[in-house]
């Protein structure tokens, strides 16, 4: 049963992760092009990891359309982020998202488009 | 409609009243707060008075700066309950015991590992006992405590203080430390002052407590959890001063350990949440500080983390065993996980003092540890090595004198097994971020399989929990290690591993230990240095768990001694410089500890209750088929 719910839930990422396939990225000009792909790899799995973990409360609806919010790098901070407000302290935990998963969640976060 | 008005006009004037007035009781806690941090100051500064004073030659003098040192400290214990928690670093200025390490904090996993230095009036306490008076860095000491006590009468120190839910967190950090170094001497080289440090400690936290409960009416500690507290205050009131006969086993056990439990209930209760990184690894859910989920160490699902359902665990917990048995995972196919941990003895060799290389031939430099409760270390490996489980586990298999294999061929070869390959495809799906199966998923099964022996309780557990009984010879073994004998002062309660309260770094020491156990030469393994080199880490070992100890020989990072009783000794004696070896670092006091034949019978007494009721499990009868036909002949568990 519980395997089911979690096998929807996981369908349902996604699908809404295909309605967004074309995610756009920023990533600094004078960045070297091995450094970007590496980040680009790292953007695609942090932004899979985003909708499994934080999506449900910080991604919003605009009629059809879903917007991410735009973080600025001051708040983007692997282990303050964690304890920055309850919520957080009581759904980001080691047991729910790793150091490694969340530092690709911040670098989507950081390298996508802004709204 | 008017009386509608005039009821919510009153009704509006009550609550402005009860919020200004539950306003004014908190403002009176965070008064008596700052009115104790400012004792302390001022305790502080009469000590620099005198220190500036003295003239250093005369002893009556030395003796007052003695007796105002005591008095700060004393005094330090009155805030150290707010401001251990509060902001940890700019505690370490006022007290930090030598040596100086280096620290590694789970946060710290992207930085490098930051030197700490002996600080504050702990430092001072220890120059003092060694005759070591310098007028100039005594007061470099002092000043430095007091630049640091301001930090906790700052506003964004201070601002958490209006509302509840710190103190229970404080509350948590004060009983693991109750649990684990207060009574250890660890922070007090006068080993006079312990016990009468403790009873100051116990006395202020008692007024803390009641100030608190009249400041938050709300969410009071209870009845309960004070009657107990106060029965503390007595029992320890009745104890001897000296801190090997005070009875640390029933202070714990009867006292510390209950309030504990009462605390975290609270903590449920009236859900407490934390804003410190203080409380990173400490598990709310945990039921006693012997309960093994007491904090976080390793995470064991690897990249798995997210899954809990029941069928899926089994299933990853079932191809762990495989792998774990298989030597596929070495470039020879003759080696498996379980030649070096050998899962019916306690996943460690009991049998060799150091592993065998991949050579077959030669001898590694270092024993390998036993795998069982390695999930409770932050760091991996005796150096520290490793963060993750994961990460370990990259690098024993690609490591060419262990399994020499690469990520790629190990991936070949699993995904040419077709039941691994199936399974593995299977758990895709919990792992989206994933398009295929990476080394991850594979060395994440194995540590989720393995970790899994971590969970038993020991007999010494029980008794805490007071479940069993454990013999007198054992009890008095535990007061013994956590007073004369020092062991407890690096093996932390409850895994006594080098782990202590908040649980959010692993501790490295120097011993001295040999090369052989004629101590002709000290052990060539240069330890943590290899990993951070500095001169403090030079032959520094991670400390490892004393749990199982009993059964898994040989010891030490090199398996140099192959009894209990001969470690006992080394420690006994002073380690290796006490032997006459060049060990100009060492953590351990080369000093002989006095312990004598029935006191060294009763520690090891004691860790024979940390012996763990392991139910360990048989060999996978087969391993999956492989494509590959030259692979279909591997031995199960390796050949070697
Ligand atoms: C259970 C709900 C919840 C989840 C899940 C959650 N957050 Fe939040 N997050 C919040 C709330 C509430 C705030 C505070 C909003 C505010 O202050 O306006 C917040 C604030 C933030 C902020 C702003 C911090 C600041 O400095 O103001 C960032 C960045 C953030 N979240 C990132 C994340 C990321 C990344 C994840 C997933 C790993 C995540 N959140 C998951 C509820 C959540």
């Amino acid at each position: 049963m519980k395997q089911t719910i979690f096998l929807i839930a996981l369908s349902g990422i996604c699908v809404s992760a295909l309605a967004q396939k074309h995610m756009k990225y920023e990533f600094p000009e004078n960045m070297p092009e091995h450094i970007k792909s590496d980040y680009l790899e790292q953007c695609k799995k942090g932004k899979i990891l985003y909708e499994i973990n934080c999506a449900k409360c910080h991604t919003s609806s605009v009629g059809r359309k879903k917007i991410i919010p735009d973080f600025t790098s001051a708040q983007l901070i692997n282990y303050e982020l964690r304890i920055q407000n309850p919520k957080h302290t009581n759904n980001i935990t080691e047991t729910t998202v790793n150091t490694e998963e969340l530092a690709m969640i911040i670098t989507f976060l950081t390298y996508k488009k802004k709204n | 409609m008017r009386k509608r008005y005039v009821i919510c006009s009153i009704l509006v004037t009550i609550a402005i009243f009860i919020f200004s007035f539950t306003n004014s009781q908190q403002k009176e806690y965070v008064a008596y707060y700052l009115n104790t941090v400012s004792t302390f100051n001022t305790q502080q500064a009469a000590l620099l008075e005198v220190i500036i004073k003295a003239d250093l030659n005369n002893p009556t003098e030395v003796a007052t700066i003695k007796q105002e040192l005591n008095n700060a400290r004393n005094t330090l214990k009155s805030v150290d309950f707010w401001l251990r928690y509060l902001n940890p670093l700019a505690y370490k200025k006022i007290n930090a015991p030598l040596p100086v390490e280096w620290e590694t904090e789970v946060f710290e996993k992207f930085e490098k590992p930051y030197k700490r230095e002996g600080a504050g009036l702990t430092l001072l306490a220890m120059y003092m006992e060694e005759g070591n008076f310098e007028k100039d860095s005594m007061l470099a000491l002092i000043r430095a405590s007091v630049a640091a006590t301001s930090v906790f009468t700052a506003d964004s120190t201070t601002k958490g203080l209006s509302e509840y839910h710190h103190f229970f967190l404080c509350n948590r950090l004060f009983l693991l430390n109750l649990a684990a170094i207060y009574t250890t001497g660890f922070e007090c080289p006068d080993r006079e002052r312990i016990i009468p440090e403790l009873k100051a400690l116990l006395q202020s936290v008692g007024n803390t407590n009641e100030m608190f409960n009249k400041s938050f009416p709300a969410t009071p500690l209870p009845p309960k959890y004070l009657q107990l507290y106060r029965a503390m205050l007595a029992f320890v009131g009745d104890q001897p001063l000296n801190y090997t006969l005070f009875d640390h086993y029933t202070f714990l056990k009867d006292y510390v350990n209950p309030l504990f439990i009462l605390n975290q209930a609270l903590i449920a209760r009236y859900n407490v949440v934390s804003r410190s990184m203080v409380d990173y690894t400490l598990n709310n859910k945990a039921t006693s500080i012997f309960d093994k989920h007491l904090y976080n160490g390793q995470n064991t699902k690897g990249i798995f983390l997210r899954v809990n359902d029941t069928a899926a665990l089994a299933t990853i917990e079932h191809i762990g065993k495989q792998l774990f048995y298989d030597p596929l995972l070495s470039g020879n196919n003759r080696r498996s996980c379980a030649s070096c941990h050998k899962p019916t003895q306690y996943f460690t060799d009991t049998a060799i003092t150091a592993s065998l290389h991949f050579d077959g031939v030669q001898l590694l430099p270092r024993n390998s540890p036993s795998l069982v409760n390695s999930i409770y270390n932050h760091l991996l490996m005796l150096d520290g090595k490793h963060y993750s489980l994961q990460d370990q586990t990259k690098g024993v298999v690609t490591n060419p004198n262990e399994m020499n294999c690469t990520e790629r061929e190990l991936l070949k070869k699993v995904m040419s097994c077709k039941e691994y390959k199936k399974t593995l495809k299977q758990l895709l799906t919990y792992t989206p971020q994933e398009k295929e199966v990476t080394f991850q998923h594979i060395a994440s099964a194995i540590n989720y399989y393995y970790g899994q022996f971590s969970n038993y309780n020991a007999p010494f557990d029980e008794a805490m929990n007071k479940t069993a009984d454990i013999s007198a010879s054992a009890r008095r073994g535990f007061n013994l290690f956590m007073s004369k004998a020092q062991c407890g002062a690096c093996h932390f309660v409850p895994q006594f591993n080098g782990v202590k309260p908040p649980y959010v770094s692993s501790e490295f020491e120097v011993l001295g230990v040999p090369a052989d156990t004629l101590y002709r030469n000290l052990s060539p393994d240069e330890g943590r240095y290899v990993i951070n080199a500095a001169k403090e880490t030079r032959n520094a070992f991670r400390t490892g768990s004393i749990r199982n100890a009993a059964h898994t020989k040989p010891y030490m990072h090199n398996g140099v001694f192959n009894t209990l009783e001969q470690v006992i000794e080394f420690y006994n004696t002073g380690g290796g410089a006490a032997h006459g070896l060049k060990v100009a670092n060492q953590t351990l006091s080369a000093d002989s500890l006095h312990l004598t034949a029935q006191e060294k019978i009763d520690i090891i007494s004691f860790m024979q209750s940390l012996n763990e009721q392991i139910v360990f499990d048989t060999p996978p009868y087969n391993l999956p088929a492989s494509k590959n036909k030259s692979l279909n002949n591997r031995v199960i568990g390796g050949s070697y």
